[in-house]
């Protein structure tokens, strides 16, 4: 018998920070340490007895010694179930225990060992091995029992569940809801071409359905009452367009049979089938005496539904338990069983608890229940182990294991989900902060707000992925003179490139761009700390402002600024050639605007737009600095005129590069 | 307080898990950023999942979902503070 093994004090600890349950684990845990005890004391006792059974000599003391050890061995069955009710109660209290929950499962507490790894590697590799060789060999013996000359009675040895696991490998459908013998039928017609025999596995098959034979000889013909389409028919045999049922391709010989099925009623309207109600066996009272009862006991649930289930194809009176003379057949087996475990409905009437029917084992079918959903959990059992594994796992652990690691890609951001890339220890003194932040109470959960959402839904991803955009900007650029133009110059550049989040959420960029013109100002700007600029950070930095922003002015803005910067670039490519860009730098108010620009002071004019852009906005501190500067150039109609002109050459600028198929990519302008 | 780790996203951010929960069959992991210098006075509630390509995590959409995490949660942090007191 195997040991449980768990660290009491560890356990000791949770219970002290999870008052909710307390209560229920202590119970849990008096209930394991107890019976732990006498687990030990009785092993001890086995020792002793063994120890004296090696003095005796005489025959019958011996006997009494080992009836004795018979005894103690069956008190440890019991003492074990009880510890794993206890473990159950103690680790279903994982929602509440920190340390058992799935996700810091995930995180490696430990370095991963090479041996932890190894023997993990070694326990997944036998639980699948075994269940893949299981599973093959008995699809083998089904396959031969198939193949065979009497299919029937070659596949009466096999167990019932084996039955469905082959039907599930072969994808069969339909099958599931069958009895033993019924779905022993289904599998060994298989090769048949005798329609008379074929028409009984159909007719048992479908007992709800009336089918008789129309005619035989060349055209076989049957009349069903049920549409074919709805008739449950033999493994391997389908039905065709023609409504003919067949077993064409699927025999071994090569020998087929088609039956085509013809309507009962004269109407041609096929009944539908109602769901057939599951078929309650009347089962033989038994009584099961005071030892029997005892050793019924001494199992577990799961023990009891894998006996049954093993001997599915004995006979009631096979003795499938035998311990210090006490024996037990398989029907009081079963009798005891549903003693124990009343059925779902009877229960509840009783007063008893009820018993769900997704809380029976996987393996507990008996022969006339509907099965798909055992057969489906099945399955879904052995998928959940594995599931149950990887989530267990950490990526390390998985790759060690021979899975293949998904590096974290675009899937998951599809989802809109982020990928964790790295997990690692935190760092002493942030832990000590995080720590002493929580022991004060001074950690608050931030609220659920619309903002949050619609953050995370657009603003974030946008964020991020100008990020780079940003990076390559920043350090693509000169070395930053003092020049105050050239600051606001590099503030639009920045603006430029946020530009797509402008809409969101306009005041965020402002502050992302805001920090980057800090650090422009203090001469810090790196591509580190370009990449350091912490989004959550930032927003509760400036979420007064937030709150406060009119969305509409800020939209005005936006629309200015979109059109300007645009005009930014088109300024910036001289070069390029654009109709509409000729058109406009040779417009008689660009002209007029620029070289009044270079007047005031050369090289200006490159900021024509940041000019235009301060004249139009009045929220800018530089807007009266660049009223007075354009103002002095350009009347105000002249300057409504020359926005108007680059909205337009905009537009047409924009048309162009759609039909060379290629949008303006942002250039740093020039310092 | 040696069990503290720390989560790093593809965004860069970089958080450490306070707390887990597993509610109506969801993991929820209870975090604070510490991606710049300050480890945040404000706290996050992701919902996290191990997918095929490993651990990852989302934010809670459903306001009500996200009250009664939050409410969970809130409950463990007081417990903390009370018997950290």
């Amino acid at each position: 018998m195997e040991k449980n093994v768990i660290d009491i004090k560890a356990l000791e600890e949770l219970i002290n920070n999870n008052q909710n349950h307390i209560i229920e684990l202590e119970a849990a845990l008096t209930v394991y340490k107890r019976c732990t005890e006498q687990v030990k004391e009785q092993f001890d006792n086995i020792e002793k007895l063994k120890s004296e059974m090696a003095t005796k000599n005489d025959h019958s003391e011996i006997f009494e010694i080992a009836k004795k050890i018979g005894e103690v061995e069956a008190e440890l069955i019991i003492l074990n179930n009880e510890i794993e009710k206890s473990l159950k109660v103690i680790n279903g209290a994982s929602g509440i225990v920190n340390v058992n929950e799935e996700i810091v499962n995930a995180i490696p507490k430990k370095p991963v060992t090479e041996e932890v790894i190894k023997k993990g590697k070694e326990n997944r590799n036998n639980i699948f091995k075994q269940f893949k060789e299981d599973k093959k060999n008995a699809n083998e013996r089904i396959e031969a029992a198939i193949k065979s000359d009497n299919p029937k009675k070659a596949l009466e040895s096999v167990s019932i569940r084996e039955l469905f696991a082959y039907c599930r490998s072969k994808h069969y459908k339909n099958c599931y809801r069958l009895s033993k013998d019924d779905l022993i039928d289904y599998l060994s017609i298989h090769q048949s071409t005798n329609v008379e025999e074929i028409v009984k596995v159909i007719k048992k098959l479908n007992p709800k359905a009336e089918i008789e034979i129309a005619s035989e000889g060349l055209n076989h013909t049957i009349k069903s009452s049920v549409d074919v389409k709805d008739l449950i028919l033999p493994a391997e045999f389908s039905h065709n367009d023609k409504h003919d049922i067949t077993n064409k391709h699927k025999t071994f010989s090569g020998a087929y049979c088609t039956i085509a099925v013809e309507p009962m009623v004269e109407e041609l309207i096929f009944k539908p089938l109602t769901p057939e109600e599951p078929v309650v066996k009347k089962e033989p009272d038994v009584k099961l005496s005071a030892e029997q009862q005892k050793l019924f006991d001494s199992f577990t649930d799961d023990q009891v539904a894998t006996i049954i289930a093993n001997n599915s194809n004995q006979k009631d009176d096979f003795v499938v338990m035998s311990m210090n003379g006490v024996t037990l057949t398989l029907a009081e087996f079963k009798a005891a069983k549903r003693v124990n475990k009343p059925v779902v409905g009877s229960a509840k009437a009783e007063g008893k608890a009820e018993v769900k029917e997704e809380e029976k084992s996987i393996l507990n079918i008996k022969d006339g229940e509907p099965l798909f959903k055992n057969i489906d959990k099945y399955d879904d059992e052995l998928n959940k182990m594995e599931a149950d594994r990887i989530k267990m796992a950490s990526s390390k652990q998985l790759e060690a294991l021979g899975y293949e690691v998904k590096k974290p890609g675009k899937a998951a951001k599809e989802e809109n989900k982020h990928q964790v890339v790295k997990i690692e220890k935190v760092k002493t003194d942030v832990a000590q902060k995080i720590f002493d932040k929580l022991k004060a109470g001074k950690a608050k959960i931030k609220p659920f707000t619309d903002k949050l959402k619609d953050i995370r839904d657009n603003v974030v991803d946008k964020v991020i992925e100008t990020k780079d955009n940003v990076i390559s900007t920043i350090t693509h650029r000169k070395p930053l003179d003092q020049d105050e133009i050239s600051k606001k110059e590099y503030f639009y550049a920045i603006d430029h490139i946020f530009f797509p989040i402008r809409d969101m959420d306009k005041d965020f960029a402002d502050k992302y761009q805001e920090q980057i013109l800090e650090d422009i100002e203090k001469g810090t700007i790196t591509e580190e700390n370009v990449r350091n600029i912490n989004i959550e950070e930032l927003k509760a930095r400036y979420k007064n402002k937030l709150a406060s922003t009119d969305p509409e002015e800020l939209k005005k803005n936006a629309e200015t600024f979109e059109t300007l910067s645009t005009l930014q670039n088109i300024v910036n490519n001289l070069t390029e050639e654009s109709e509409a860009l000729d058109n406009l730098r040779h417009s008689k108010l660009c002209q007029k605007l620029v070289n009044g620009l270079d007047a005031n002071k050369p090289d200006s004019s490159d900021l024509l737009p940041a000019y235009l852009y301060s004249y139009l906005n009045t929220n800018t501190e530089y807007h009266e600095k660049a009223k007075s500067l354009v103002g002095s150039i350009l009347t105000p109609d002249e300057v409504n005129q020359l926005v108007d002109e680059c909205k337009k050459a905009v537009v047409q600028y924009q048309k162009e590069q759609e039909e060379k198929e290629s949008f303006p990519v942002f250039k740093p302008v020039a310092v | 307080m040696d069990k503290l780790e720390a989560i790093t996203l593809e965004n860069d951010l970089q958080y450490v898990i306070i707390s887990t929960l597993n509610h109506k069959e969801n993991a929820y992991i209870l975090v604070a950023n510490i991606t710049g210098e300050e480890t945040g006075d404000e706290l996050e509630i992701f919902r996290a999942t191990q997918g095929e390509s490993g651990l990852s995590v989302e934010n809670i959409e459903d306001e009500n979902l996200y009250n009664e995490v939050k409410n969970i949660f809130d409950e463990k942090l007081k417990r903390f503070a009370q018997n950290n007191a």
